[in-house]
């Protein structure tokens, strides 16, 4: 094989993962190793990742470069990344907590890549900080699709053991076998949550104690919404719950602005159908607007270590929208990249292209937003700081001449933005 | 024969415009796994000719003169032998109810296997309990293999397994197929939104359209064609009049062509050969077959003994390597870094397959 195999990185309940350096081009690669089984040689968990890897090619997808196989083994050879988000959170946040214009920037990728994958009508089903890996580029890609499964137009019958419980969607822990790319995204909220506070959101100990943590957050839903789902899904009894009234997000991400809180809500909704498609998550003000954490405010407190990772740039698009461009690192020892501009752009990119619900402009009406015609200049963007919750377009709304801008109350979930009309 | 790297893919049809790329444009199938008849038959006749050729050097190395009195199979009695154990994919799918997605991604991996290997090398048998035993894990429909054979007669696990690295090599690693069944499904859905709709009527050929992409399995059609135009094409044999109204509605009309070609094909070639004719190339397969495939034979102890010499060779010349690279590197013991990561120190380990 072309690879010298280095140090052990982990171990999964089928793999063991090394990292190793190609023999040609020295460049260095993570060695996935397949413990075959003799109940059914190559395990299926890794055959069904050899199969949707190979379909997938995505920058925030973690790119499969190649299978080796010889005598006794299966390998698969992947890009390499430096740690999960787990260990990033772990060392390069403030007790886990990720400084807001990281969080922006891995939220953004993550949904990008989520997005990508239900494009091609594959589901994860196993989103969570360990699965996703960050490299020093600050690039986030998701990994490990051995519980992941193509999905197509009748989907049904499920294994509902499937996601890590923590981040397992409340329809799941009610039985609902019956489930769709809405499984994902509620665990991209969870994430979320998880790399603002540094604590994961909802730790229950099983099945049921998971849905009441749910339930203790974002409150119990009405007994409508219930039914509804118990109506849309077999699988689903309709029970009445405990009575929990919906904790405001401010006093569970505290110093989130009003813009995460609000996206939060919408990734976090109990009921599937009401959560947004990874795609139109990406249009979210808390992505498009150009005001929001950016570097240049000097109130955005920046705790991200020097030379780890690049703080994310966000650059405004003509048409107002800003989008994430990757920095090269000045740390020493990291090799500098080159600035590739736009290359998160979602206007650049054919697979956001292509989706029904985005229009030419780029500008999505699933969140209500017209688009800007002119980049705000930075002279108006208000002041921003943790604990104050700004309308994130009321910098607009001032006449210009009104310079001194008071503090307002906090404005939770954001006007003007109608809740997601559901699918 | 090894499996050979995949040619370029022919871009016949291959938009230049600037429209987004459909999902199937961007699958691994759309990319490598197309070809023309022509380029089919080509690939087919010369692998035919390579493996004869081989083989009959084995029997004169064996015996001057041997390979004479054999006949050797065409790439015609090949493909027939290939359609013959086709048709018994259906059959084991159903012993062991399978969905329709394993039975479809099997005659997929079957007859993509058999572009790149010829059955004197590998006979079809068992190379298809293992395409399907893939299937089964592809598709996300795994069983235990003990109890996956244990219905099939003169069989064992590791008949299945021992198989499972040269198929999914042969097939590149691409395993995830379309098929035309699941576009089948969704004219159906589609038909459903036309206004003078009748619902007795389309599942009658609902039906049928099911039978005829079964049929349309047996054929190389979908190596020449997309699922949905295959799709389309069962439909069109199944109701002609309804599908049209259907392309009528999709202003595709101009695709009529096409399909029509397609169901000529389907009707055509997607029987089952003679089974009479399949025994005899059968029959004559258990001559000419490979010598150096077959366990036991001169040839094939012939065959372990030189990759065993080629092996240790190889081992020596390591053994050199590391030996010079010692005595040259006084650092050469030491781990690159000398740091002990995770627990585990860091070492050089070589995961060549000679090990």
């Amino acid at each position: 094989m072309n690879y010298i195999q280095l140090e052990k990185l982990g171990e999964g309940t089928y793999a063991t993962v090394y990292k190793g350096r190609s023999r040609a081009t020295n460049e260095i690669v993570a060695l996935k190793e397949i413990h075959l089984d003799p109940e059914e040689g190559t395990p299926s968990t890794a055959i069904r990742e050899i199969s949707l890897m190979k379909e997938l090619n995505h920058p925030n997808i973690l790119h499969l470069y190649d299978v080796i196989h010889t005598e006794n083994k299966l390998v698969l050879v992947f890009e390499y990344c430096d740690q999960d988000l787990k260990r990033y959170m772990d060392t390069h946040g403030v007790r886990g907590a990720l400084d807001p214009a990281t969080v922006r920037s891995f939220m953004y990728q993550l949904l990008r890549g989520t997005a990508y994958c239900h494009d091609n009508r594959v589901l994860h089903r196993d989103l969570k900080p360990q699965n996703l890996l960050i490299n020093r580029k600050g690039e986030l890609k998701i990994g490990d699709f051995g519980l992941a499964r193509a999905y197509g137009v009748p989907v049904n019958t499920y294994s509902n053991e499937v996601v890590t419980l923590w981040y397992r969607a409340p329809d799941v822990l009610m039985g609902s076998r019956n489930y769709d790319a809405a499984i994902d995204i509620w665990s991209c909220g969870c994430i979320m949550a998880e790399m603002i506070t540094g604590m994961p959101l909802f730790r229950g100990r099983d099945n049921p104690d998971q849905l009441l943590a749910i339930m203790k957050i974002i409150g119990t839903p009405e007994d409508r919404v219930i039914k509804k789902m118990a109506q849309e899904t077999p699988d689903i009894q309709f029970k009445s719950y405990p009575r929990f009234p919906k904790v405001p997000w401010p006093n569970i991400l505290p110093g989130a602005s009003a813009q995460a809180c609000d996206l939060i809500d919408r990734l976090l909704q109990f009921d599937p159908t009401s959560r947004p498609h990874a795609l139109d998550a990406l249009f979210h003000p808390y992505f498009t607007d150009p005001t929001a954490h950016h570097p240049n405010s000097s109130s955005v407190p920046q705790p991200v270590p020097v030379g780890v990772m690049p703080a994310p740039v966000f650059h405004v698009l003509p048409n107002g929208q800003s989008v994430y461009m990757p920095q090269p690192s000045n740390a020493p020892g990291t090799r500098a990249a080159a600035p590739q501009p736009y290359q998160y752009a979602a206007m650049n990119d054919p697979s956001m292209a292509r989706h029904p619900a985005y229009p030419e402009q780029g500008h999505h009406a699933a969140f209500g937003g017209q688009p800007m015609h002119h980049a705000p200049q930075y002279a108006q963007v208000p002041t921003y700081g943790y604990g104050q919750h700004v309308h994130p377009q009321s910098h607009l709304q001032q006449a210009q001449p009104q310079q001194q801008q008071q503090p307002q109350h906090p404005v939770y979930p954001v006007a003007g933005y109608p809740q997601y009309p559901g699918r | 024969m090894a499996p050979s790297a995949d040619p370029p893919a022919t871009t016949n049809g291959a938009s230049t415009s600037k429209e987004p790329l459909t999902l199937y444009e961007v699958s691994t199938q759309y990319k490598h796994w197309r070809f023309t008849p022509s380029q089919l038959e080509q690939r087919r006749r010369s692998m035919n000719e390579v493996a004869v050729n081989a083989i009959r050097q084995v029997h004169e190395a064996e015996e001057e003169g041997s390979s004479s009195r054999i006949s050797f199979l065409t790439f015609e009695d090949e493909l027939l032998l290939v359609k013959q154990y086709l048709t018994t994919i259906p059959k084991m799918c159903k012993l062991h109810q399978f969905p329709e997605e394993v039975e479809a991604t099997a005659m997929s991996f079957l007859k993509r296997f058999y572009l790149k290997n010829t059955v004197m090398d590998w006979h079809p048998r068992n190379v298809m309990l293992t395409a399907i035993y893939l299937a089964t894990k592809t598709t996300n429909n795994p069983m235990a293999v003990d109890q996956y054979v244990a219905s099939i007669p003169r069989t064992t696990p590791n008949d299945v397994l021992e198989l499972e690295f040269l198929v999914a090599q042969s097939l590149n690693f691409q395993l995830a197929v379309w098929g035309a069944h699941r576009a089948v499904w969704g004219i159906w859905l589609d038909l459903q939104t036309l206004p003078d709709w009748n619902k007795n009527e389309a599942q009658e050929s609902f039906n049928l359209a099911q039978e005829h992409v079964s049929a349309s399995r047996l054929t190389d059609a979908e190596f020449i064609y997309a699922p949905s135009q295959i799709a389309a094409a069962a439909w069109h044999l199944a109701n002609p009049s309804l599908l049209e109204k259907w392309l009528a509605a999709k202003k595709e009309s101009g695709a009529l062509p096409l399909i029509r070609e397609i169901g000529t094909l389907i009707e055509k070639e997607g029987n089952a050969p003679d089974l009479a004719v399949a025994k005899d190339v059968d029959a004559r397969l258990k001559i000419c077959k490979n010598p150096e495939k077959v366990e036991g034979s001169k040839a094939y102890l012939r065959r372990l003994a030189t990759e065993e010499e080629e092996a240790e060779e190889k081992r020596k010349k390591k053994a050199e390597r590391a030996a010079k690279a010692l005595a040259e590197d006084p650092f050469a013991s030491e781990p690159l870094t000398g740091v002990v990561q995770n627990g585990t120190k860091i070492s050089n380990v070589d995961m060549e397959d000679d090990d």
